[in-house]
């Protein structure tokens, strides 16, 4: 004992060592004992958070020293010893890791206690030892919730260990894909994955936030490529579903014939071709999201499908009788106007007022002002990286020439023109030239901005000027205007003659 | 029936889940020493109170105990006790197989209490 205490006299402070030299007065003893005992506890406890607890019930007192100790060589595990089970239970509080179990316990049915262990916690795995080799009382016990079931023989030391094992993997394990899914969670917070700081792009942010406070249906509309399968995720990972699964369908990419079954899945045998039984995604993003991209490409004969399976919340297998209760949050998106699909009979007015929910407004990404430099500045580093180069920065005219253009494929296509832009450049700075925008589409689009006759004029003659070569003579002949307006235009840096 | 030369047990088993740790070997055995010889006087005090419910529970448990501390003579003699006094067949036979098992482990433990 003196020498066990003289080993930690080290670690106190020095007013304490001396009253440790004072052997004869017990009374200081008793504290610096008590002291002692409670300072190795936390250092204990701290060191062992993560230990693996082991409660071995065994009345034997032989055989369950035995286990013990023999458990006891692997140092991250912690074990207790019980004899009897009445003292098991006060403790089980403790809530073990596992608990190993002896089925013929005196007075007490192994069986029963089985229960009672799972009756009180779910999660404490049972390991049975048993001299039993009943096989039906194993199966038994094991449909019961026993872990595992081992009888009393040379091997059961080892068969114990590797039991053991499976138990500490399977909980390492729990404990990984739970950290991977609030990882997961946390890469979709949406102030990473949408950038933009603009006024525009500000006010979805604010209806994305309330969205996902409730389970309230959203119908996102916005051009093709502006973001609307990201707000969806967005919504979804930082609503309470985000644990759950975010299912995505995109009704225009299935054929016709199909989009029932994709979507409620069929029996066996249903139509031809239906080998198997399937689930659909409602079934697939049950407890979680359901996103529907280009809900307006939706049959009209199935809107009303989807519809009544909103409504009831539930659905039916095609070629099946019963019914299946889904609980899914549904998010919607579409490019085009649904009212005027439902006025052009298109779309049904009850399915539209059902969808409607939350309606957000994706900005496209001409309106999103300086959010464009903010993106294309993401998607060239990002790039970069995936490649292993080096970074780029983009020159003042390279910007210039993307605030000006009106990005008809909006933030998909923002990102395809600067991936190019990045192989193009050969040095560490994108030039206007690295910046292959579609001119064509920017004519066709022209109408997509508002601006003034004057700068309408000058777009058409550049764009006239870009296509002839700067050849200034027949531009001004085609467009049936004098020669010298259009050098007036270039003197004045209206138009570019380079 | 009791041999000095050659030990009636055999540690190899307990040594194997030792880890090395010869404290736990001692242990083991004193543990041993203090414990069975209660157990066999629980077994004695059933078969002679004809309680044969409990002579079999009683030789379960021992069973692995001996197994375990490999005192090979007696392993097949414990075994037979438990299912006979289970199925209630030879009953007249088990008092004088648990006489056996006490006379061996008795001189087990006097060879233990040496080698400790």
């Amino acid at each position: 004992m003196i020498r066990e205490i003289g080993f930690r006299i080290q670690i106190l402070p020095r007013s304490l060592k001396l009253l440790i030299k004072i052997r004869k007065l017990s009374y200081f003893r008793n504290i610096i004992l008590s002291f002692l005992s409670l300072y190795t506890r936390i250092i204990r406890n701290m060191k062992n958070h993560q230990a693996f607890k082991v409660f071995i019930l065994e009345d034997d007192v032989w055989y369950g020293s035995m286990l013990e100790h023999y458990l006891a060589l692997n140092p991250e595990y912690e074990i207790k010893r019980f004899e009897s089970p009445r003292d098991f239970f006060a403790h089980l509080h403790e809530t073990p890791d596992v608990v190993t179990l002896d089925y013929s316990l005196p007075d007490c049915d192994g069986a029963e206690v089985l229960k009672k262990i799972k009756e009180h916690n779910p999660d404490i795995r049972v390991i049975i030892i048993s001299g039993q080799e009943d096989v039906a009382t194993a199966i038994n016990l094991l449909k019961n919730g026993a872990f595992d079931y081992i009888v009393k023989d040379d091997d059961t030391k080892d068969r114990l260990w590797n039991s053991i094992l499976h138990l500490r993997e399977i909980r390492n394990l729990r404990e990984e894909v739970e950290s991977l899914k609030t990882q997961v969670g946390r890469k979709y917070d949406f102030s990473q994955m949408i950038l933009g700081k603009s006024e525009a792009i500000e006010k979805v942010y604010a209806l994305i936030e309330k969205a996902s406070k409730t389970n309230i249906t959203v119908s996102i509309t916005g051009e093709t490529g502006s973001g609307k399968e990201m707000v969806a995720k967005a919504i979804h990972y930082n609503s309470d579903r985000h644990k759950q699964p975010f299912v995505a369908v995109n009704v225009a990419a299935i054929p016709k014939d199909l989009i029932e079954s994709e979507l409620f899945g069929h029996e066996k045998g249903a139509f031809t071709g239906a080998a198997t039984r399937r689930i659909g995604k409602f079934e697939e993003a049950d407890k979680g999201t359901l996103f529907l991209d280009e809900i307006g490409e939706l049959d009209i004969n199935l809107q009303a499908k989807l519809l009544r399976a909103l409504q009831e919340r539930e659905i039916t297998r095609i070629g099946g009788n019963a019914v299946t209760p889904i609980n899914v949050r549904i998010i919607v998106a579409t490019n085009k106007n649904l009212l005027e699909e439902v006025k052009n009979k298109n779309f049904r007015e009850d399915l539209y007022y059902r969808l409607i929910g939350l309606p957000i407004l994706l900005p496209p990404l001409r309106e999103r002002g300086n959010d464009i430099i903010i993106l294309a500045k993401h998607f060239t580093d990002a790039f970069s990286n995936e490649n292993k180069m080096p970074k780029k920065t983009l020159s003042p005219e390279a910007q210039q020439k993307l605030i000006g253009y009106p990005f008809p494929g909006n933030v998909r296509e923002l990102k395809s023109v600067m991936e190019l832009a990045v192989v193009m450049s050969d040095t560490d700075i994108i030039q206007p030239e690295h910046i292959t925008l579609n001119a064509t589409a920017s004519i066709n689009d022209l109408l997509n901005k508002e601006t003034t006759l004057q700068e309408f004029e000058n777009q058409i003659i550049q764009h006239y000027l870009d296509k002839y070569n700067k050849d200034v003579l027949l531009v001004a002949k085609k467009l049936d205007i004098g020669k010298s307006t259009i050098y007036r235009m270039i003197q004045n840096g209206e138009l570019k003659n380079k | 029936m009791s041999a000095e030369a050659q030990p009636l047990y055999d540690l190899s088993m307990i040594q194997s889940m030792s880890g090395g740790d010869p404290g736990f070997l001692k242990k083991m055995i004193l543990l041993f020493i203090e414990t069975v010889p209660q157990n066999v006087k629980e077994l004695r005090t059933a078969s002679n109170d004809s309680n044969w419910e409990q002579v079999a529970k009683l030789a379960h448990k021992l069973k692995s105990t001996i197994d375990s501390m490999g005192i090979k003579s007696i392993r097949d003699d414990i075994r037979q006790i438990e299912s006979d006094a289970k199925q209630n067949n030879n009953l007249q036979e088990i008092p004088a197989s648990i006489q056996k098992i006490e006379s061996v482990i008795h001189d087990c433990i006097e060879q233990l209490k040496i080698a400790v």
